[in-house]
């Protein structure tokens, strides 16, 4: 062989050899990718927010008076986070970012007094979402789905087969209120007059045919909880799009959701909130932020607080907190230590 | 030189001497007789490298991911390319080992492209168009390879077997595109992998049969019945796509 084509060969070989001891030694965990802001927030009566960060793949709770409030291993994800009530108390839900290999859900509910940290529920299901019982402050409501799984083997894993349950932390019993086995569900709440909740989920009632289910509409639904089977939708019935998450404003009979309000030069969707009301069926839209705005909430000043995903559609999302007032006027982006 | 008094095999050496450096000759016959395909294949195998090592470079410093395995495979791949334009070994500088490299390589390169698009968009939008242009380049090779560099000896209807190969290899490449398409869109609506999956290649398989029988019928120096298969197999080809369209 020339002595040039051995120069060249044991070069590559020198060079791929270097590259495959620069991958072993900073090739990353799965676990450990996670970095920066999630969209998981609360507001308590207090107008205190928590909210959940990563740094370096561990999931950590912070609030605006202390930083780190709860921090997890590598190996833990949370899921959700609430105020009780009075503001008192935060109840959060870890599960393991490996769901293929584990899954399971504790529900653990911390004193902001004393910051005694409790496990309050331990599920071998996946539990996505949670909300406390506004008439009875021990009563948790929670989505909990009971499969995890794909409709294809080249699709990612999906927890299905949604229904609401509920935890009583006194008395510990447990309830589940209905047996929908939904696809997907989500945004819950817990009426503050009514024995009802509310969750986002499909509007399948009269699916019979594919094409019915292919055409079906994610709407709100109220669920009384006594008569579960006579579920409504409270969400515009006649709206083209579909609605996702959405908060409930009683008195002023609207309802604040988020859809899709049109698509970027990008080709990338654009969700804005809107709001609904009931008894006019008035629709408006609320934002005009042509990002991604999700997950809205009401705060103790009546303000309705929401996160906007100023990189949606692209490998890592970069999540900012904002505050508007109820008709859309005054959008500020507020400022996070995390 | 023999007439000059020299012996016979004396006069062999200083004819071979006087012939001109073994190295420079053999390089000038290459070029003459294959313009640029030493040239071309180079060009194919150092981008091919410099794709892979920036590729694999990016998706670990940026997303914290080692693709090792597909780094050693592709540089394999890529080296023996280079090797052997570089020093071609008679046993092994045949149609069949160059193609299958080629081959190799541009199915490696695709594994490659959705690893770059999966990157983010600064580097993801050069890098794929870089793969797509590499893969493409080796798909030329395929042809150039096949069609004029190789020629078999078996084949006195010198212009017939171009035209023959030419179809075939095109016929090939839209039936492998149609096979990985379908077994995709099959995989996303299928409950789990089944050994019947295993009928996606039984295209590739019918193809590399008429193939062969139109071969060995052009060899023969039946033109006719050559021609008659091809039509045939455009015919059935047709026919997946329309049957898969409906």
């Amino acid at each position: 062989m020339k002595k040039s084509l051995v120069f060249i060969l044991s070069s590559i070989a020198l060079l791929t050899a270097v590259f495959i001891m620069l991958g072993v030694l900073f090739n990353k965990d799965e676990n450990q990718k996670q970095e920066g802001m999630t969209d998981i927030f609360a507001i308590s009566i207090k107008n205190e927010i928590a909210y959940v960060s990563y740094h370096k793949g561990q999931a950590t709770i912070n609030l605006d008076s202390q930083q780190n409030l709860v921090q997890l291993s590598v190996e833990k994800e949370i899921a959700d986070i609430t105020f009780s009530e009075d503001g008192t108390h935060l109840a959060y839900i870890v599960r393991n970012k490996d769901l293929e290999n584990h899954i399971g859900s504790d529900i653990h509910v911390i004193d902001l007094g004393s910051l005694i940290d409790q496990v309050v529920h331990t599920s071998d299901s996946l539990i996505t979402e949670m909300a406390f019982d506004p008439k009875y402050p021990e009563k948790l409501f929670y989505i909990e789905a009971s499969t995890y799984t794909n409709y294809s083997p080249i699709a990612s894993k999906h927890p299905h087969d949604f229904d609401v349950y509920s935890f009583d932390l006194m008395k510990d019993i447990h309830t589940k209120h209905t047996d929908m086995k939904k696809y997907s569900m989500g945004s819950l709440q817990v009426s503050a007059e009514k024995n009802s909740v509310y969750v986002q989920t499909n509007d399948d009632t009269y699916n019979e045919t594919a094409e019915e289910v292919f055409a079906s509409k994610e709407r709100i639904f109220e669920i009384p909880l006594d008569t579960p089977d006579k579920k409504s939708v409270i969400s515009n019935p006649v709206q083209a799009e579909d609605v996702y998450d959405f908060i409930l404003l009683p008195e002023q009979q609207s309802i604040i959701y988020q859809a899709v309000a049109g698509t970027g030069t990008n080709g990338i969707y654009e969700y804005e909130l809107f709001t609904f009301n009931w008894k006019t069926h008035q629709t408006e839209q609320l934002t005009t932020l042509k990002e991604s705005t999700s997950k809205p909430a009401v705060g103790p000043d009546d303000k309705i607080y929401f996160m906007v995903d100023r990189e949606f559609g692209s490998r890592k999302p970069d999540y900012h907190l904002y505050r508007m007032n109820q008709d859309g006027s005054g959008i500020e982006e507020l400022e996070l230590n995390g | 030189m023999q007439k000059q008094g020299f012996s016979h095999e004396k006069a062999m050496e200083l004819a071979m001497a006087n012939f001109g450096d073994e190295k420079e000759v053999g390089k000038q016959l290459q070029h003459a007789l294959y313009p640029y395909r030493r040239e071309m294949m180079l060009s194919l195998a150092s981008a091919s490298l410099l794709f892979i090592y920036s590729t694999y470079l990016l998706q670990l410093f940026t997303r914290g991911h080692a693709e090792i395995t597909w780094l050693c495979l592709a540089v394999l791949i890529s080296a023996a390319i280079l090797t052997l334009t570089l020093n071609p070994i008679t046993a092994l500088h045949r149609r069949l080992t160059v193609n299958g490299l080629l081959i190799g390589h541009a199915l490696l390169s695709i594994y490659g492209s959705l690893l770059a698009m999966d990157l983010e968009t600064a580097y993801s939008i050069p890098l794929t168009i870089f793969s797509y242009a590499i893969l493409l380049f080796s798909i030329v090779l395929v042809y150039r390879t096949t069609i004029y560099d190789f020629p078999s000896s078996k084949q006195t209807l010198e212009k017939d077997a171009r035209r023959i190969h030419f179809i075939n290899i095109t016929f090939g490449l839209i039936v492998m595109a149609l096979s990985l398409f379908l077994l995709w869109a099959f995989l996303i609506f299928a409950e789990e992998i089944k050994p019947t999956l295993l009928l996606f290649t039984i295209p590739l398989v019918m193809w590399a049969i008429t193939y062969t029988i139109q071969l060995h019928l052009l060899a023969t120096g039946r033109k006719k019945w050559t021609y008659s298969v091809t039509a045939l197999q455009f015919l059935w080809i047709i026919a997946v796509i329309i049957v898969f369209t409906l």
